[in-house]
Order: C-alpha cells, then sequence, then structure tokens
C-alpha cells in the first residue's frame, strides 16, 4: 500500500505544480499603439480627479451610481467605448473599481488617459 | 517454498519508512504551495466583483504600495522597464501583461507603466484583482 500512497502524491504534486496557478483579473485590451485613432461612436468619459471624484461626461457622479449611469448610456446603443481619464494623484483603487464597474455593465472596450493636471 | 514466520507477523509492528516517505512529501507539497500563493504579503491588491479566473502564464509587473517596480523579482525603473518588457513581449508575442499593483499605488505610476508596455507593443493587459 505504502508505495502506492508515495506514487500517487507524487503524481498529485506534479501535476498541481505543472498546471499553471489560478488567481483573479480583470483583462484590459487597450487599442494598439501610442497613437489610436479617435473611435468613431461617442465615448463615454469617465474622469477621476485629483481627490479621487469621479465624473462622467463632465457630471460628478459617485461610484455607487456609476453602473447605473454606464448601463444607461451604453444601453442606448451610442457608446461602447469608455475613456478613462484618471488624475495623476488619484489612487489606482478607485480607477480599477471604475473599471470594474464598467465591465460590470458589459463594457468591453478601453481607453486610458493619464491627467496631468 | 518460503515459510512465513507467523511469529511475526503477529506481533504488532509499524513500518516508519512508508509514513515518512509520505509526511515528507506533504511537507514540500505545502512549503511549494504556500510560496506560490502568498509571494506578495505586503501587497493589497483592489477589489473587484466583474474579474474572471486567470492563469498565471503572463509576463508580471508588480507594482509595490512606495511605488517600486518588479518584473520578474528583478526591481526595475521606467526606463529598464520598457527595454525589458520589449524583450520579453518578442520572445513571445501573445502573452498577457499581467499587472499586479497595490490598491494605494498612485495612478501615475500605473499610468505610466501601461504606457511603456504600450510602446513595447503590449495590447492585452491584466489587472489582478481580489474578491472581497
Amino acid at each position: 500500500m505504502a508505495p502506492l500512497i508515495d506514487v500517487v502524491f507524487l503524481l498529485l504534486i506534479f501535476f498541481m505544480l505543472t498546471f499553471a496557478m489560478q488567481g483573479k483579473g480583470m483583462d484590459l485590451t487597450l487599442p494598439e499603439g501610442s497613437t489610436a485613432g479617435d473611435p468613431v461612436e461617442k465615448p463615454i468619459i469617465v474622469k477621476i480627479g485629483n481627490d479621487n471624484s469621479i465624473q462622467m461626461n463632465s457630471y460628478p457622479v459617485p461610484l455607487e451610481l456609476l453602473l447605473e449611469k454606464i448601463k444607461e448610456k451604453a444601453g442606448d446603443g451610442q457608446s461602447k467605448t469608455v475613456v478613462i481619464e484618471s488624475s495623476n494623484k488619484a489612487r489606482y483603487e478607485i480607477f480599477a473599481q471604475v473599471l470594474d464597474v464598467a465591465r460590470q455593465a458589459g463594457i468591453k472596450d478601453f481607453s486610458v488617459v493619464r491627467n496631468n493636471e | 517454498m518460503v515459510k512465513l514466520n507467523k511469529q511475526a507477523s503477529r506481533s504488532f509492528s509499524l513500518d516508519l519508512v512508508p509514513m515518512i516517505n509520505v509526511v515528507f512529501l506533504l511537507l514540500i507539497f505545502f512549503m511549494l504551495t504556500s510560496t506560490g500563493i502568498q509571494q506578495y504579503k505586503d501587497i493589497e491588491l483592489p477589489v473587484a466583483q466583474s474579474s474572471d479566473e486567470i492563469n498565471r502564464r503572463n509576463i508580471v509587473v508588480v507594482v509595490f504600495p512606495d511605488g517600486r517596480i518588479f518584473l520578474d523579482k528583478v526591481s526595475m525603473d521606467l526606463e529598464s522597464l520598457a527595454i525589458e518588457l520589449e524583450k520579453e513581449l518578442r520572445k513571445a508575442k501573445n502573452r498577457s501583461i499581467e499587472i499586479q499593483a497595490d490598491k494605494d499605488v498612485p495612478f501615475e505610476v500605473f499610468g505610466k507603466i501601461i504606457e511603456k508596455a504600450q510602446n513595447a507593443g503590449g495590447v492585452d493587459f491584466i489587472m489582478t484583482t481580489q474578491s472581497d
């Protein structure tokens, strides 16, 4: 019995190590090259300010309502692209949250702009 | 014909060697898996609900809360990161760049890494997150 258990454990370890370890993440596919062409459709522009505040198409929107607002905009078929324009001083977490919300709203195309102001 | 020693088989004897083998295997197994998962204790990843399962066959860029950048466990500044990323991307065309950044990193650092990576030819990014 013991040699069998030895072999089984070895096989178990072998397969667990060779298979890639799984983790969680958000896919972010950006347009190729640094000089991306203007999108044809009107994009949803989400701005993150110095103070981590969020604006959508120039209106302040709290994070809790952002999902609803993006769904509303994306639902009418006008815009499928979200441009996230974040201030240099904003926190990465806020950017991740905005991206998360937009992904929940079904958005697949993103542009990321770093704002120097 | 071999005669079995009835006296010996009846008396209680515990063979320790296979047990030690198994215990060592378990020890090695847990040592390897625990170091693999808890690689960076200092980094608190952002929480996201829309995240998918990803596999860990990507080019991994790690950003610590104080802004230090690591590519494949080697410390880098932005300039050397650009050069190394270009090399890595040329080696394997279709690999994604996985960014494991702490949630308190300023967006500037993340944005600059993305810009450097894009200039190096990177298109697919994965932002590593955790579920709450």
